[in-house]
């Protein structure tokens, strides 16, 4: 396996700073404060954010801290991976001088300590070095120089994914480019098809112009690629049940059941499936009523279909009103509850 | 194991004429053969091993950017492989087959409007890429070495370099074993170096005594020179495993990475991979798959969930009213129920 073997906790108690950043490298975990502290911990950084005054001051104590601190025992490797972990970390938590000083350190490593006539390890041509100098430029807002590195990068690479999302990602923080980004989404799915976080992405896109079929179709990429994940299911449950009908309802149903049943506890599922359930039995005595006067036999036939599953439409409203109550017993939410279920016990 | 405190050297053996005392009497081996024989062999194979890896280390070519063509495929055929595989039976059934469809079909067949599946598409437009790059190349090298018969005669698609690259890392072991296996036949060869403490059957006389076919009677627990040489090669590789470590987490990060920005190191030697084919088979093997012999627990999560509560049972139960299903006629239901009736009355 990878990574160190105790977790993370552990490794905190310890005040293991290179294997900490390890863990939460291996485990693909988003922890940018934790990184950023003991990051900075490794590299025997003493930062102080509030010391706005001597800019320049500051940022050279970090260079230089950085590139003679206390991580000489680290390996090259080592030490590369580390400083790359803490520039895209300080980056995330806009700490923009630390990431300067991460960038500095990358390229002076090898070349920098006694002999400085060694060629440095890493070139400022590097693809991967370019990649952090993308993220940081896009972190200052200068949106135009990120831009163009990552065409840059495509020029040279067409199959570099990392530079495309990011172009996706200039195109869509900037309010006025909508349209494009959405575009460029486009693209990228027709190149990255078996990507299941741009699918997620088009979904939030599709959401945002309120195309629910579109979001759905979106959402079971994602659980293709993710199939056990609540939260994705019951996603997919509410965009079929806003998409409205009643085959989108029926469906709706059967994913928040699901949901459900990967984790009890998803009370979001819950909601979402009494209230999945009441619009689908909507939806079947729209369907009965509105017809009754003309084409009578349609509304006959539907209901008789749909007995069945209006039988399980009223049990599963049952059932969730059940748990929702045995959840709130004695809380203080218990009476806006109570009300919302009133309200759906009525539609029995 | 060579027996130390003996001098004599392998002429002590009984006589060929009488099997059954060569088995039994034991052949005292000279202690200076395990000294500048055995040792020595051991040495320089481990020494030889640490060489290869780290000249193979060197020698490893810098990653080449993977082609575009082949990145939207193999992206391509990963989200296949999630519909083709478990995680198919989280998605409603009837989106399923329809994705199912709508990826595979032929072009003219009737179920899906004339048009040809997505992933056939995408194998036109692979091919058509490939040949439009191989197009590109030809007249890109038609300037420098169009008469240059190597170049005409290669099949389309195949890049010298690429196939070398893939040589090279293997390249260092193949040298260093040929000119290992010359030496020591050349220097060491014919003598008998070890015995295995346990009795073997005559099969293993070409696995042990390798370069000993003189000595047909020569018991097979004995193990000559060249195959001490091949043994130890075997041997030693979960050695190396533990005295070079696993490799470093960065390391392993590293190529991850790499693929991410679109560069790769070369797959194994030989292993071309060839988008639209690949894609084609992909193609026809989801045309061949069949919704109904699929489980979706999609489609039965609901009953799950109820559990004892769902009123299917129930109906059944009462055995009244029509079949909603089928809409069979219910003529049949009550004859069925009277007649389990009567039998009930027997």
């Amino acid at each position: 396996m990878i990574g160190p073997e105790d977790d993370l906790s552990t490794l905190i108690d310890r005040h293991d700073h290179l294997n900490i950043l390890r863990y939460i490298r291996a485990h693909k975990l988003r922890e940018s404060q934790l990184v950023v502290a003991h990051g900075s911990k490794l590299f025997g950084i003493v930062y102080d954010e509030n010391d706005n005054v001597d800019d320049d001051d500051n940022e050279n104590a970090v260079v230089v801290n950085i590139t003679g601190g206390g991580a000489k025992s680290l390996g090259h490797a080592e030490r590369l991976a580390a400083l790359e972990q803490l520039c895209v970390a300080s980056l995330d938590v806009g700490n923009i001088r630390l990431a300067e000083g991460c960038l500095a350190a990358i390229t002076a490593a090898g070349a920098g300590g006694a002999n400085s006539n060694s060629a440095p390890l890493v070139t400022k041509s590097s693809t991967r070095y370019r990649k952090l100098v993308g993220l940081y430029l896009e972190a200052t807002g200068d949106y135009e120089n990120a831009s163009s590195l990552y065409r840059q990068l495509l020029a040279e690479n067409p199959s570099n994914s990392h530079a495309a999302k990011r172009q996706y990602c200039i195109l869509a923080a900037q309010p006025n480019k909508q349209v494009e980004a959405m575009a460029c989404l486009n693209e990228y799915l027709m190149n990255h098809p078996g990507d299941a976080a741009a699918w997620y992405q088009m979904y939030q896109v599709r959401l945002s112009v309120c195309d629910y079929e579109g979001a759905a179709y979106c959402l079971e990429e994602v659980i293709l690629a993710c199939p056990l994940d609540s939260n994705v299911h019951t996603l997919c449950g509410e965009a079929y049940a806003t998409a409205g009908g009643l085959a989108s309802t029926k469906l709706a149903r059967k994913h928040l059941a699901l949901a459900i049943q990967l984790n009890a506890n998803n009370l979001r599922a819950w909601y979402a499936l009494l209230s999945a359930s009441e619009s689908y039995l909507e939806e079947v005595q729209k369907l009965t009523t509105s017809t009754s006067g003309g084409v009578g036999k349609n509304g006959k036939r539907v209901a008789e279909e749909e007995e069945e599953s209006i039988e399980v439409a009223k049990e599963l409203i049952k059932l969730a009103g059940e748990k929702l109550v045995q959840v709130y017993k004695g809380k203080k939410m218990m009476g806006i509850v109570e009300r919302i279920l009133k309200e759906s016990s009525e539609s029995l | 194991m060579p027996l130390p405190h003996s001098n004599m050297a392998s002429s002590s053996i009984s006589s060929p004429s009488d099997p059954l005392v060569r088995t039994t009497q034991t052949l005292l081996l000279d202690s200076q053969i395990r000294d500048w024989v055995v040792l020595p062999l051991l040495v320089i194979m481990i020494a030889a091993g640490l060489l290869r890896t780290y000249v193979g280390r060197l020698l490893r070519p810098p990653p080449k950017p993977i082609s575009h063509i082949d990145a939207r495929a193999k992206s391509a055929l990963l989200r296949i492989s999630r519909l083709r595989g478990g995680s198919g039976g989280y998605i409603s059934k009837n989106h399923w087959e329809a994705r199912r469809l709508a990826w595979s079909t032929r072009e003219g067949s009737s179920s899906n409007n004339n048009t040809t599946g997505w992933l056939r598409q995408e194998a036109a437009l692979a091919e058509s890429e490939k040949k439009a790059l191989d197009a590109l190349q030809k007249t890109e090298n038609g300037g420098s070495n169009a008469n240059d018969p190597l170049t005409a005669a290669m099949l389309p698609g195949m890049d010298p370099s690429t196939m070398m690259d893939g040589m090279k890392g293997n390249m260092a072991a193949m040298v260093q074993n040929m000119v290992m296996m010359q030496g020591i036949s050349h220097f060491f060869r014919g003598f008998v170096l070890v015995k295995v403490p346990f009795p073997l059957t005559r099969g293993f006389k070409q696995m042990f005594q390798r370069g000993l076919f003189d000595l047909t009677t020569l018991d097979t627990s004995y193990v000559s020179s060249v195959s001490w040489y091949f043994l130890v090669m075997f041997g030693l590789r979960a050695f190396f495993r533990l005295a070079m470590g696993e490799p470093l987490q960065e390391e392993v990060e590293g190529n991850e990475l790499q693929k991410e920005l679109g560069l790769d190191y070369g797959g194994p030697p030989g292993g071309q991979f060839d988008a639209p084919k690949v894609l084609i088979t992909e193609a026809d093997n989801l045309e061949l798959m069949n919704v109904r012999s699929r489980r979706f627990k999609l489609e039965d999560a609901e009953k799950k969930l109820l559990g004892k509560r769902y009123p299917k049972k129930k109906k059944i139960m009462k055995g009244s009213g029509e079949d909603v299903l089928f809409g069979l006629s219910s003529g049949k239901n009550k004859a069925l129920s009277s007649s389990i009736r009567n039998k009930k009355k027997d």
